[in-house]
């Protein structure tokens, strides 16, 4: 979250500090254009299109750095932030794109030339390469769904396209040349694309064959109702990653770390319980359906720590509230399970949703977590109730919060993790119970 | 929420973005005017029509509008209005294809693109230099 509590002014600073860093690597390079020998003015409208056209090329360019989830520029927002800003900050970079070639192609046509691919000159030619990269790459992204395109298949092309893309572009904006006469705009620039290349290479080649010094093997593939599973593992060479509770991992399974097979899955398991990692998933996709069939000795990779959904960041919280749905439990057992081994007696609620009773993840678990070291209530929440059923029914709604939490509860910290509807719902009944925006905190895994 | 915030967060930049590109375009053009003609220039009276015609068809062909503009059609940055006034026939001709004896004034990147115009067929070079001769 990007604002969070007094404690983590840096955060804010932090946060402040990588936006300021962004603008200038976009805004940075197109005023650079500008000083020192430029060449002669081309009229508002064609300045303006050649303008939008670079800085648009940065924007692509800098899309890479977003994505290449750098712990340290991550961490202020979340790295689910980060995503969401990848996918909108595309989006408008598209439609600079759009308005650079429009504005080219009514305004200024003849510059445009013919549309016929023969005899096409280099220059233009990499630019319509480019656009229908990009107008590839930007579809298949918002209606990947729609278009019922399979996760790690849209995942491989998506980066083939944006890398396709992007060299076409440079390749157009090198061979036209507007602006890069003065040599050493052209290095500036030369330099800025090949840092954005090598953001690529570092992402899809340096970092997997890191990840391959340090592989891991499944000791343990255990079924949990409602059709999930907890994947056990232990490293090659411990000890195993570094990580705070709540926090999550790229997982790769039956695939080197080369092929990008990487899933995002939070840690279940609790640093507190070192020598062992765990995850627990549930069959929801084309990947996590085959996870069942995981057998113990398999090797995997784990590309870790990722994510600011933990409570280590939030310990001045008088009490601590936990909205699960489903499968959400898993970071959420990772930081009751810690905060049981430290013996932390703050008051803990647990909403936890799901659709039957005999489909809940851990129950037994945080019965006994309830019963002994920890001040934990845990508020079940059925959405197909047994006949005989006396708690709650349904959503989390603001009135079930109100019915459960303590009238102090708005100096609590709150943690909701599950379904993107569920999240949003417990967000809007919170901030109407008063809880302060820099007290909720959530992570969005429906990232694609 | 957080959503929303990712959401607004881009708007902005992309409104800065947006501004800058404005103001680079701002001042790019600050204090010019970029004259461009409204009508398509006089042409010459003497120059043979049939020949003018053909030399605007390898205009068009050659793709020269990617770097010039005639009549306010192309690329405003390097209009031709009236070059025929400015420059005599064999200068064109000169700066045309980028000739060793100017191409000291043209920029590398320039004159590697104009030398692609060497090998123009002579005869539709002629024409070309007859259409740009004749913009006066």
């Amino acid at each position: 979250m990007l604002m969070t509590t007094a404690a983590s002014r840096h955060t804010r600073r932090d946060a402040i500090l990588w936006i300021a860093l962004y603008l200038a690597a976009i805004v940075g390079p197109m005023a650079l254009l500008l000083v020192g020998e430029r060449p002669r003015a081309g009229g508002f409208w064609w300045d303006f299109a050649l303008a939008i056209g670079y800085a648009a090329l940065a924007m692509i360019g800098v899309q890479f750095a977003l994505t290449a989830r750098f712990k340290h520029a991550t961490a202020p927002f979340g790295i689910d932030i980060v995503y969401y800003f990848h996918r909108y900050l595309a989006t408008i970079a598209f439609v600079f794109v759009l308005a650079h070639v429009a504005i080219l192609f009514v305004r200024y046509r003849p510059t445009v030339g013919s549309l016929d691919p023969r005899g096409m000159p280099f220059a233009l030619g990499s630019g319509w390469v480019a656009l229908i990269a990009f107008v590839a790459l930007v579809g298949s992204s918002l209606f990947r769904k729609p278009l019922r395109i399979e996760y790690d298949r849209w995942r491989r092309w998506h980066v083939a396209l944006a890398v396709i893309g992007l060299a076409a572009a440079v390749a157009h904006v090198f061979a036209i040349g507007s602006y890069l006469e003065p040599l050493w705009k052209a290095v500036v620039w030369g330099g800025l694309a090949a840092a954005w290349f090598g953001l690529v290479v570092w992402v899809r080649a340096i970092r997997p064959w890191r990840l391959t010094r340090d592989p891991y093997r499944v000791t343990e593939v255990r079924r949990e109702p409602g059709r999930s599973w907890t994947l056990r593992l232990e490293p090659e060479r411990p000890p195993e990653v570094a990580y705070r509770p709540g926090q999550f991992a790229w997982l790769t399974l039956r695939a080197s770390p080369w092929a990008m097979r990487e899933h995002p899955f939070s840690f279940s398991s609790t640093p507190t319980r070192p020598g062992a990692i765990e995850f627990t998933v549930k069959e929801l996709g084309d990947f996590t359906r085959t996870i069942g069939t995981v057998r113990p000795g398999e090797r995997a990779y784990v590309d870790a720590p990722y994510g600011h959904f933990e409570i280590d960041r939030f310990a001045d919280a008088d009490g601590l509230v936990f909205v699960a749905g489903g499968v959400g439990i898993a970071p959420i057992l990772s930081m009751l399970r810690a905060l049981a081994d430290r013996g932390d007696r703050r008051t803990i609620v647990l909403f936890y949703g799901n659709r039957r009773w005999d489909r809940i993840v851990a129950r037994d678990e945080l019965d006994a977590l309830a019963a002994g070291p920890l001040d934990l209530r845990v508020v079940h929440a059925l959405t197909e109730p047994p006949e005989d059923w006396t708690g709650e029914r349904g959503f989390v709604t603001l009135e079930m919060l109100k019915r459960h939490l303590p009238a102090d509860a708005t100096r609590f910290d709150y943690f909701v993790c599950g379904p993107t509807p569920m999240i949003r719902l417990v967000e809007r009944s919170l901030r109407r119970l008063g809880v302060p925006f820099a007290r909720m905190h959530s992570e969005i895994f429906d990232l694609a | 929420m957080r959503e929303a915030l990712a959401r607004l967060l881009a708007l902005a930049t992309g409104l800065v973005v947006l501004v800058a590109a404005v103001a680079f375009a701002g001042f790019q053009n600050a204090g010019t005017t970029t004259a461009v003609a409204a009508e398509p220039p006089p042409v010459a009276a003497e120059a043979d029509p049939a020949r003018i015609e053909r030399g605007r068809a390898v205009y068009a062909d050659a793709g020269c509008a990617g770097c010039h503009a005639i009549a306010g059609e192309g690329n405003p940055r390097n209009p031709l209005d009236g070059v025929g006034g400015r420059m005599t026939p064999e200068e064109i001709r000169q700066y045309t294809i980028a000739d060793p004896a100017i191409a000291d004034d043209l920029a590398p990147r320039v004159a590697a693109a104009k030398k692609e115009f060497q090998k123009l067929p002579a005869d539709d070079l002629d024409a070309l230099v007859a259409y740009l001769s004749s913009l006066e």
